[in-house]
């Protein structure tokens, strides 16, 4: 793992696009600033493990869904 | 953003997603192409890859579900979709399919946006919501 020493206001480049920014160090927290280009997503790393997993337990084959079409769940009925 | 012009604008999407930055666990799938699923009146939708049909998902606009469901859209995924007006913007949630469809859950945590003038679409994330990743589908009144 790379380790580099950054004060507040000061950045790191990873590749020539992706820019993140030290905007402020409280106690034991790091206020990070992050641009980068739209086909770069910028997630919490725990918050993407969730989602990588609820979406891998989502994924279906195309063939599997039209198999599974006539078993659809319900939508609900309105409230009356 | 309004939640009701999100409703009636949701079943009017038939066209394919392009998602620049692909899904959180498929990186490398950018297309997908969307269809109603189910019976006629069914609210749900497949979105399948267009280049790996290993991978679909079931999608539902989250309001058929949860009508009290709400989100405010952060700076960057607007930014990332160029939404620049909040009615432009399509909601959808993702659908996991469980041995029984009483126990199918929606992901209400991770909700994919659309901008419905260009089609490009980013899941995004509420990490300050009490929303769940596998939110029931059948409720319990």
């Amino acid at each position: 793992m790379l380790v580099l020493t950054r004060r507040a206001n000061q950045s790191i480049m990873i590749g020539h696009d992706i820019v993140v920014t030290v905007l402020e160090v409280r106690g034991d927290q790091v206020r990070l600033g992050i641009r980068a280009p739209r086909s770069v997503d910028v997630h919490r790393e725990e918050v993407f493990a969730t989602l990588q997993q609820a979406n891998k337990a989502a994924a279906t084959s195309v063939r599997d869904l039209a198999a599974l079409e006539d078993a659809a769940p319900d939508a609900p009925t309105p409230a009356s | 953003m309004s939640q009701s012009s999100l409703i009636h604008q949701t079943p009017s999407v038939t066209a394919a997603l392009h998602f620049a930055a692909g899904l959180p666990g498929f990186p490398h799938l950018h297309d997908f192409a969307m269809e109603q699923w189910g019976r006629e009146d069914s609210p749900f939708m497949t979105m399948t890859s267009i280049d790996d049909t290993d991978v679909g998902f079931v999608v539902v606009s989250p309001f058929v579900f949860y009508p009290e469901y709400e989100f405010e859209l952060d700076k960057s995924t607007a930014e990332r979709l160029s939404l620049r007006d909040p009615t432009d913007a399509i909601v959808f949630c993702i659908v996991t399919l469980r041995d029984n469809p009483q126990n199918a859950t929606v992901n209400l945590l991770g909700p994919i946006v659309v901008n419905a003038q260009t089609c490009e679409a980013c899941q995004s994330v509420l990490p300050h919501s009490t929303y769940e990743v596998h939110s029931p589908l059948a409720r319990v009144a």
